[in-house]
């Protein structure tokens, strides 16, 4: 009897922690900032931090350049696997070149003279099969040379 | 958070539900009835969860479901008052041998169903029956004349 009251308040106590978790954000979906400065760029990864299969997973690259312009065309690249986690995705602005070799996405945008901030949203949705923890890299290239690069994990949780 | 708040949303629309069709559907379900309970089990499902897949989601929204059970529950012991809100109150239906029909109508019971329910309770006729009392969960209870005299009799000997 004493261990049924027991098993009891066990699993109620559980139950609590679990929600306590999730209320918190431990549990997902939340989001994380990761940024890198080199060079007078800075890119900046938002992007999901604790993800769910099924559940939005959207991220966006920003690049600033600071006290000038950027140029007027960038290069931005991630791994293709973090690609690879989601169902599909969608990306904002459309860039005017994109290629894949496999281990690297890159897409080439053109910037509007005398910006000095440059966006890129993606917009996705975690695969259903994935699970743990990922390490991702995003990089800026500026005709052809690799300016910044920006590591950044992600959890899927099962 | 979201799952938390749709799964409290859900879990009191089907108390409000499940208070509002009435304590007889409780007990006996007709073929519609059963056909709404499996419908509505597909229903909340996608209502609550949406579109994640994972494990973590669905042990989110059971937590959820079984901390207001519990809670509802604890509720219920500590307040009579809370109790009578949650889980409804008793209706007595026959008092005397004579059917309380405003009561019977109130609560959607006809005066066939319930000599039914008092001859599969050892009854011939209602005029043997003391009290009919429709319990919150919708099962009938019936205490006997005989009953009722002899427990009258047994406490004016004391």
């Amino acid at each position: 009897m004493r261990g049924d009251v027991l098993f009891r308040v066990v699993t109620v106590s559980l139950i609590v922690v679990i929600i306590a978790l999730a209320a918190l954000g431990f549990l997902g979906v939340s989001f994380s900032e990761s940024s890198t400065t080199s060079d007078g760029y800075t890119l900046s990864v938002d992007h999901v931090a604790i993800a769910r299969p099924g559940l939005e997973a959207p991220f966006s690259i920003t690049v600033t350049r600071d006290g000038a312009p950027l140029p007027d065309r960038v290069t931005i690249g991630i791994d293709s696997a973090l690609l690879v986690l989601l169902d599909h995705y969608g990306i904002q602005p459309t860039p005017v070149e994109s290629s894949n070799d496999g281990v690297w996405t890159t897409w080439t945008f053109d910037v509007p003279p005398g910006q000095a901030v440059f966006a890129v949203d993606f917009d996705g949705r975690m695969g259903p099969s994935e699970r743990w923890s990922h390490e991702e890299t995003a990089f800026l290239d500026i005709e052809e040379n690799r300016i910044v690069t920006n590591r950044f994990t992600l959890w899927v949780l099962p | 958070m979201e799952i938390l708040l749709r799964a409290t949303v859900i879990y009191w629309f089907l108390w409000l539900v499940v208070r509002g069709i009435g304590k007889r559907s409780l007990a006996e379900l007709t073929p519609l009835d059963l056909l709404l309970v499996v419908v509505m089990g597909d229903l909340v499902q996608q209502g609550v969860t949406q579109e994640d897949m994972s494990i973590t989601g669905a042990m989110l929204s059971i937590s959820v479901f079984v901390l207001w059970t519990v809670l509802a529950d604890l509720l219920g012991r500590r307040s009579q008052r809370a109790r009578q809100i949650l889980a409804g109150e008793p209706t007595i239906l026959l008092r005397s041998g004579r059917a309380l029909m405003d009561r019977l109508e109130q609560e959607n019971v006809t005066i066939d169903e319930l000599k039914e329910k008092a001859r599969a309770a050892g009854y011939a006729d209602l005029s043997e029956i003391e009290v009919a009392i429709l319990e919150t969960d919708g099962r009938f209870s019936f205490i006997g004349s005989e009953q009722a005299s002899g427990e009258e009799s047994e406490s004016r000997r004391r």
